[in-house]
């Protein structure tokens, strides 16, 4: 099986500040892979490598066996990116915004495909409204909408939850939900750890731009995953060899 | 029509339906512009100014600063909602992005301009040699050579100082050793153009501003990607 994402001791610098630390990490297709770690653990930098929005400082990275260096536009077309940001332009409506990104991703039938999505996420009726006036719970579901246009081989999701409505929040599992069933990868960097476990094959902790722990999740229960995050990160463990710390605790 | 050139145009055109609803950088370009030409024109006693190198200068003056204004402003509205990371996730080549941003430049450069124009006219005038067809045409050109040469920069420069915080000051910073050049050649092409009517005579700086428009906006395209990936 082709692996989804493969990083090989990928560090990324800004500045003198280190946000990741020679990390080694491989994502299997088909899997959903919770990302787990607080504020500043690397999570969001990990995604924005992995979406080829930033280039790493050392390492290398693989998209389906594809060098987003030199394949970068081929990588970026099987990414989905949602943020805590909504990437949305203020000044043009809900439709018009999808319209944009669908043209972007150069879809054929880039306006049917946005309408359905807005109609799956609750945002028909407001399709003509600029989004300027959207709520942050409104925004982020016009973010979902623009990460799924293209029918992404991999999601790449960055606090996907937050803002949303319990109703919204559902819709969005579902979403998830359904995407895993189509075998779509998805990796999802939360720092709560129930969202983190609720559909997860896979966890991986990271602590100060390092993998802390990476295994399965079938088996541990929300309070087993959070006396592992204790140890592991909440008491400021910071390994210095990923080998030694990966596996089931 | 390929995806590269689909790219470019959707954000050309997201651009300007941007800034139609907005209504910001344009009226804020041209005003600024215009405040430029009335404070020279005061300063330097408007009417009393002959000779036309000196009136070309002042023009250009105030379309310099004018345009560093407006390229300022090429990725405020990707700044609202972190919107520049969606379009550097999607796969839209780097190039097309450049070009999409280079093509609203033009125009949002252009239009100021052409009010920035029409306020030096009215208090300065263009001189009875500019009063024919072809020389109105002319001068529309080389302020249009400008605006691009302007937008091919800046749209370079903006992308460079995105994520910087000193961005406004470092910007014109950045751009104005560069837009030396350029400057020169519309001004002297101005100065021409208002003196003779044509260009026929002295081809020399509007030829220069066509070069320095292709060089930049190729360079640009070739090192864009760097720029906004850094």
């Amino acid at each position: 099986m082709t692996a989804a994402l493969t990083l090989r001791g990928v560090s990324k610098y800004y500045g003198d500040a280190c946000a990741l630390h020679d990390v080694d990490l491989t994502v299997e297709e088909g899997v959903f892979l919770s990302l787990l770690g607080p504020n500043g653990a690397g999570k969001t930098t990990l995604l924005a490598l992995a979406a080829t929005v930033t280039r790493a400082s050392e390492g290398n990275i693989s998209v389906f066996g594809l060098d987003p260096g030199a394949d970068g536009s081929e990588v970026r077309a099987l990414l989905g990116l949602v943020s805590h940001e909504s990437f949305a332009y203020g000044h043009l409506t809900a439709l018009e915004n999808l319209e944009f990104y669908a043209h972007l991703y150069g879809l054929r039938d880039g306006r049917e495909r946005s309408l359905d999505l807005l109609d799956t996420l609750g945002l028909y009726p407001r399709r003509d409204d600029l989004v300027r006036t959207f709520s942050r719970g409104l925004q982020q579901r016009l973010a979902i909408a623009r990460a799924l246009l293209h029918n992404p081989r991999l999601l790449l999701l960055d606090e996907p939850f937050s803002g949303l409505d319990a109703h919204a929040a559902g819709t969005f599992s579902s979403l998830l939900s359904s995407c895993c069933r189509e075998g779509r990868t998805v990796i999802m960097a939360t720092h709560r750890l129930e969202e983190g476990l609720l559909l997860a094959d896979t966890i991986a902790l990271l602590d100060s731009g390092c993998v802390v722990f990476e295994g399965g999740a079938a088996d541990l229960s929300h309070d087993s995953l959070e006396e592992l995050y204790l140890a592991r990160v909440g008491a400021g463990s910071h390994p210095a060899h990923l080998s030694d710390t990966r596996g089931r605790p | 029509m390929s995806r590269f050139r689909i790219s470019a145009l959707a954000i050309t055109r997201k651009d300007l339906v941007s800034e139609w609803r907005r209504r910001e950088t344009v009226p804020l370009t041209a005003l600024f512009g215009a405040l430029v030409v009335v404070v020279a024109s005061l300063a330097l006693e408007a009417g009393a100014v002959e000779a036309e190198r000196v009136r070309a200068g002042i023009l250009w003056t105030a379309l310099t600063f004018a345009f560093v204004l407006g390229v300022g402003r090429t990725f405020e509205s990707e700044r609202e909602h972190d919107a520049m990371r969606g379009l550097l996730a999607s796969p839209v080549e780097r190039a097309a992005l450049y070009l999409g941003k280079f093509l609203a430049n033009v125009v949002l450069l252009a239009a100021p301009g052409i009010v920035i124009l029409a306020v030096f006219a009215l208090l300065h005038g263009l001189g009875s040699a500019t009063a024919t067809a072809q020389a109105a045409l002319s001068l529309a050109a080389v302020l249009l050579l400008g605006a691009a040469g302007f937008a091919g920069v800046g749209t370079l420069f903006a992308g460079l100082t995105l994520g910087l915080r000193a961005r406004d000051a470092l910007l014109s910073v950045l751009m104005f050793p560069l837009l030396v050049p350029l400057l020169l050649a519309g001004s002297r092409s101005t100065a021409v153009l208002m003196r003779d009517g044509t260009l026929a005579g002295d081809a020399f700086w509007p030829a220069l501003m066509v070069v320095y428009d292709l060089v930049f906006v190729v360079v640009a395209l070739i090192v864009f990607e760097y720029v906004v990936e850094k």
